[in-house]
Parts: C-alpha cells; sequence; structure tokens
C-alpha cells in the first residue's frame, strides 16, 4: 500500500494534475464562498472540462473543488452572517461576531487552518481506511451489491425532513434508470417510439437540470438574488497567532475526527457534522460560556468537522460505490460518466489503482492547497462576495445549456436539461430531495444487473438475498433505517402540531 | 405555504399513482425471462413500489389536511413565481433558437435579457459581459474541448 501512495505522490505532482487539483480548489473556495451556490453545482458546471481529461486529473479537479467548496462557505458565514453553503452555518456562530469585534481577517485564518488541520485528518483516516474496507467488500457477491443498492437509497432517502417523499425520489431515479433498450434482451423500454431516447435518459443532463438549473429557478423564484453583498470589512491579519493556534489546535482535531465519522456514514455531512462538531466542543471546552462571542473554537470546531467530512464521505463511495452526501453522490455520476465504476473492483484492476491513489495521495496535497488558497484569498475575499448574483445566475444558466450540449453535442441534451431544471425546482419547493434521484439513477442498472445475476446464479430463488450473510443484513438495515425514519417524521409532525 | 405543500402533493400523488400504473401496464407487454429477470420484471417492481408509496402519501395528505381544502392558490406567492416562469420560458426560447440563429447571437441576448428581468440597472456594462461572456465560452469549447456549438446564420 505504501508504494502505491508513493506512486499516487508522483502522480499528483505531474504538471496538468498538479494544476488541475490547484484549479479545483481555488474554484471551490471562490463557488463555497458564493451564497446559494454548493459544491454540486460547481461540479456540474465543471463536467464539460472534466470529460475532457485523463481521468486521474479529472479526479483531483472534483476532489479540489469538493473540499475547496467546504471551506469557502465559511468566507460569507464569517463576512456577511450568510453561510455560503450549508456545511458552514455552524461557522457564523462564533466567526459573525468575531467580524463584529474587528477581527474578520482573524476569523479566516482560523478558519483556513482549522480546515486544512481537519482535511488534513480526513486524508489520512481516507488514506488507512480505504483499501482495508475495499478488501473487505472484494468478498461481496451480486446479491450483496444488489442489497448494498437498496441499502445506499434507502439510508439516502431517509435523512432528509420527509422519508417517504425521498423514497419516491429514489425510485423515480431507478425508473428513469430503466428508459432505452434494455442492456440484456435489447427491447426498447419507456422509449413510446423516440429514437433519441433509445441510449437512455443521459446523466450528465440529469445531473445539470436536477442540481445546477433547478438551483438558478429557485433562487430567482425566491426573490433572493442580490446586486452583490455589502462586504466591505477590512480584513487584517490573517495568520492565527500562537496564542489562537494553541486555542484552535485540539478543537480542530477533535472536530476533524467527528467529521470523519459522521461522512463516512451514508447520506450525512457537513451540515450535521458542523453542528456536532461545535456542541461536543462546547461542552468540552473550559470557556463554553464564551461560545457564540467570537472565540477561536467556535470557528476551528465546525470548520475543521466539515472538511472532516470529505475525506470520511470518499470513503463509502470509492470503496462500495454508495456516496456519503450530496457531493459524493454528483461525483459518483461524474465518475460514472468519465467511465470509472467506483466500487472495490476500482483497488484492484491496474486503472483503478492509479485513480484511487492519485485521489488517496491527492487529498493529502489538496489540504495544503486549500491552506494556501484560504490564507493567501483572505485579504480579497470581501471582492468574491461583490460578484451581483443578478450577473451570476443567468451565466450559470447558460453554462448549464452548454454544459448539456457538450455531453453528445446534441440538443435533445439541453432540452431534457431544463425538463429537469423545472422538475428539480419543483422536487426542491415542495421538499423532495435530489440526492435520491441522481443515486436512483446511477445505482439503478447496477441493481438491475446483480439482481439479475443473483437470480440466474440461485435458480430464481429470491432466498439467496437472505442466505447469504452481508445481503442478508443490508436489507434488514434498510428496513430499519426506513421504519426508524418514518416513525421519527410522524413524531416531529405531531411535535409541530403540538406545538 | 404549507396549505401550497399539500396541495402540491395531492397532485404528485396523483400524478405519481397515475405515471407507475400506466407504465406498469407497458412493462408488463415485454418478455419475461426463463432464468433471471425479463426486460420488464425489474421496471415493473419500481413501478409497483412507486404506486404504493404514492398511495401512502396520498393517504397522508388526505387525513392531514381534515377538512380544510386542499387546493388553495391564494396561498401561493405569484410575484417571484412569475419572474422563475419567464425565466424558464426564455432559457427554452434560447434552446429553441440556438441552432437556427447561433451560439453567438443567442447567447448574448439571452443573457442581458436575464440581466434586465432581474434588474440589473447598468445596461452598457450589461451588454458587455453578456458579448465578452458569449464569446469567450465559444472560442473555449470550440478550441479547446472540441465541442462545436451550434453557428447559425454565422455558419
Amino acid at each position: 500500500m505504501f508504494a502505491e501512495l508513493m506512486a499516487g505522490f508522483a502522480n499528483v505532482f505531474q504538471p496538468l494534475n498538479f494544476l488541475m487539483a490547484v484549479f479545483g480548489t481555488v474554484a471551490g473556495v471562490v463557488i463555497g464562498a458564493l451564497p446559494g451556490l454548493s459544491g454540486s453545482t460547481g461540479i456540474i458546471l465543471l463536467l464539460p472540462l472534466v470529460y475532457k481529461l485523463d481521468s486521474s486529473a479529472a479526479l483531483l479537479l472534483l476532489c479540489g473543488l469538493f473540499c475547496g467548496s467546504m471551506y469557502g462557505g465559511s468566507i460569507s458565514a464569517i463576512l456577511l452572517n450568510t453561510p455560503g453553503t450549508p456545511s458552514a452555518t455552524a461557522t457564523l456562530l462564533d466567526g459573525y461576531p468575531m467580524t463584529r469585534n474587528g477581527d474578520a481577517g482573524r476569523a479566516l485564518g482560523i478558519s483556513a487552518v482549522s480546515s486544512f488541520i481537519g482535511g488534513l485528518v480526513s486524508a489520512i483516516c481516507l488514506a488507512l481506511i480505504a483499501p482495508q474496507l475495499a478488501k473487505v467488500a472484494l468478498s461481496f457477491t451480486s446479491p450483496d451489491f444488489f442489497a448494498l443498492s437498496i441499502f445506499g437509497l434507502s439510508i439516502m432517502a431517509s435523512t432528509g425532513k420527509d422519508t417517504v417523499k425521498g423514497l419516491i425520489a429514489g425510485f423515480v431515479g431507478l425508473l428513469i434508470s430503466t428508459v432505452g433498450v434494455d442492456a440484456v434482451a435489447g427491447i426498447d423500454r419507456f422509449t413510446f417510439g423516440n429514437v433519441r431516447l433509445m441510449r437512455g435518459l443521459q446523466l450528465l443532463p440529469v445531473l445539470i437540470g436536477v442540481f445546477a438549473m433547478s438551483e438558478v429557478f429557485t433562487i430567482v423564484q425566491k426573490g433572493g438574488e442580490r446586486e452583490g453583498a455589502a462586504a466591505s470589512q477590512r480584513v487584517g491579519r490573517v495568520i492565527p497567532t500562537g496564542e489562537d493556534f494553541r486555542a484552535l489546535l485540539l478543537s480542530a482535531v477533535i472536530g476533524g475526527f467527528i467529521g470523519v465519522f459522521i461522512g463516512i456514514i451514508p447520506g450525512t455531512g457537513g451540515a450535521i457534522s458542523c453542528f456536532l462538531a461545535y456542541q461536543v466542543v462546547k461542552k468540552l471546552s473550559k470557556r463554553g460560556e464564551q461560545f457564540g462571542t467570537g472565540i477561536p473554537e467556535g470557528i476551528a470546531a465546525p470548520e475543521a468537522s466539515n472538511n472532516g467530512t470529505t475525506g470520511g464521505a470518499l470513503i463509502p463511495m470509492l470503496c462500495l460505490g454508495v456516496p456519503g452526501d450530496t457531493v459524493t453522490s454528483v461525483m459518483l455520476g461524474a465518475l460514472t460518466l468519465i467511465g470509472l465504476r467506483p466500487g472495490p473492483q476500482l483497488f484492484v484492476e491496474p486503472e483503478g489503482i492509479t485513480v484511487v491513489y492519485a485521489i488517496l495521495a491527492g487529498m493529502i496535497v489538496i489540504q495544503f492547497i486549500m491552506l494556501l488558497t484560504g490564507l493567501g484569498c483572505a485579504k480579497i475575499s470581501p471582492r468574491i462576495l461583490r460578484i451581483p448574483q443578478t450577473i451570476l445566475l443567468p451565466v450559470i444558466a447558460s453554462l448549464c445549456i452548454v454544459g448539456a450540449f457538450s455531453n453528445s453535442n446534441n440538443l435533445f441534451d439541453v432540452l431534457i436539461a431544463i425538463i429537469f431544471g423545472i422538475i428539480g425546482f419543483g422536487m426542491k419547493k415542495f421538499g423532495y430531495p435530489g440526492a435520491p434521484l441522481v443515486l436512483g439513477i446511477v445505482l439503478g442498472p447496477l441493481a438491475e444487473s446483480n439482481l439479475n445475476r443473483a437470480l440466474i446464479l440461485s435458480g430464481n430463488s429470491w432466498m439467496t438475498f437472505i442466505t447469504h450473510p452481508i445481503s442478508c443484513v443490508f436489507l434488514i438495515l434498510s428496513v430499519v433505517i426506513i421504519v426508524f425514519s418514518i416513525v421519527r417524521n410522524i413524531r416531529e409532525k405531531n411535535n409541530e402540531k403540538g406545538n | 405555504m404549507k396549505d401550497t405543500k399539500k396541495a402540491a402533493d395531492f397532485i404528485i400523488s396523483i400524478m405519481l399513482l397515475i405515471l407507475s400504473a400506466f407504465l406498469f401496464l407497458n412493462a408488463s407487454g415485454m418478455p419475461s425471462a426463463e432464468k433471471g429477470i425479463g426486460p420488464g420484471d425489474y421496471p415493473m417492481f419500481i413501478c409497483a413500489v412507486l404506486f404504493f408509496l404514492a398511495l401512502l402519501q396520498l393517504i397522508s395528505v388526505i387525513i392531514s389536511a381534515k377538512g380544510i381544502p386542499l387546493i388553495d392558490f391564494r396561498a401561493v406567492n405569484t410575484r417571484y413565481l412569475v419572474r422563475a416562469l419567464i425565466m424558464a420560458a426564455l432559457t427554452f426560447a434560447y434552446y429553441k433558437l440556438m441552432k437556427p440563429v447561433g451560439f453567438l447571437i443567442t447567447t448574448p441576448l439571452y443573457l442581458f435579457a436575464s440581466f434586465m428581468l432581474f434588474g440589473y440597472k447598468r445596461k452598457v456594462k450589461g451588454a458587455v459581459i453578456a458579448l465578452v461572456f458569449s464569446v469567450a465560452v465559444y472560442i473555449l469549447f470550440s478550441r479547446v474541448f472540441m465541442v462545436f456549438l451550434p453557428r447559425g446564420i454565422l455558419g
């Protein structure tokens, strides 16, 4: 493993690969800083570029964007009291008070260093855990993989406010994946005579529609676009003092580990871990009562934890093909678009090994790039926030159209992106999550082929899913998660009524 | 707001019930396999689960409504919704005109119209940004990514 990791580092420092890691990280910081734009939108806007790159360079670009956007979200949380991404929501609790005290630069510096520490903890955990988990997953058989797909969908569907809506989104995704010519029998499914539908609904335009176009429509509909934020705070000294560093170090390490743990659990992410880390560190700290007034620990814990989720979320995605959060579900889609199938096979196939170890080594290198970008850009970050959304949104919409067209030089894909943009807008408005839909589309063919193989090998016996212990455990877990979350939803609704 | 969501859930549930039943019937006409699953079995299974989920949601909406009218359009905030619809219509027109007229003409027009729709006040600056962005994207995609965007009447 050590030799492969060293080869991974050598791969990362290839000029193009390194350039893409830097570009992805910087773009991620900018996109994360802009309120309303998330890491998943950033990834989608860069997909046309990802297509044209070698797989290692493409993945380093995506990982850089993922990590950069996690840090970037804190910039607007600190300067504007508005989180750039949901993962930075807890950062504003102490970040903004510090800015109001005239220490915007100090807050940005603490955020950058803490993000670096959290990210580094997670990158090291990723490098240590992923290859071991992949070894276990290599023993999975087709019933296990089918059950794993169901498990992934169940857990992704059950993390929202309404599990039934999550499941509906997931099953609509599975249904969408069946459109086109069936891979085994060559029969047309749900094409209704339309020749363009024979190759199925392509993932890229669907992703562009559900995650990027819909975001534009949503901001427009809310009337939330602004002429450019009045972030005119002067940013003073950015690099933390020795005293600040001592104050943040332990909180950042704890936050980092909490982030890794939360990130590994599929369906969770930075938005959950940031609050958990904030609460844990507040309880452990000697000056817990000062949290919320602008102290370094209050910024360090959530910022380290949301970057901690990055490596954590990549573990189930790379080893099992089940993403840890929304951004990794979009990354999973991006991986399939460049011809890679995430899962344990990635760790044994020659091309897979190159790519996987480039990611494992790249995630460590990216943390250093992110630290330098964060500290270097802090002084100019108020200017990033002055980009008016009145200009930005139409530009994004136009990039979505071009991105969809570039999928196969075909205007039909543009139409699909617009239609799914409207569908995604409706889904957001009425509480249907987008991530299970995309996961359904990505996992659909995998679930079908493994179900088919499992039934052929067992002579059409459905008992095969129960007699295989791993498959049985995943199916039981799926049922438990769904029942538990539906009961939780009902209780929450009753509590709301009671109030 | 909650009433709008309930009305939407009600309509969506009914649409999903119809869609899943229709697609189930469509898939049931596909050939079956002796071993494993045939091309229709997997979509039929998905449609059946989707039908069940939609039914569950419909029942839950009807129970929770308890006499409140399910569809109350007064609750819909139309001001920004109209703008979102105009944005969607503009995007659709952009898609329709891109091939016959060309990317380099439709894109600046689409961008400029959207800037104005959102209330961007500096017209000259807006026009310059729209034009520069369109040309830059065209060059980037045609020279670097080898994606040839429609040239339309300029071709």
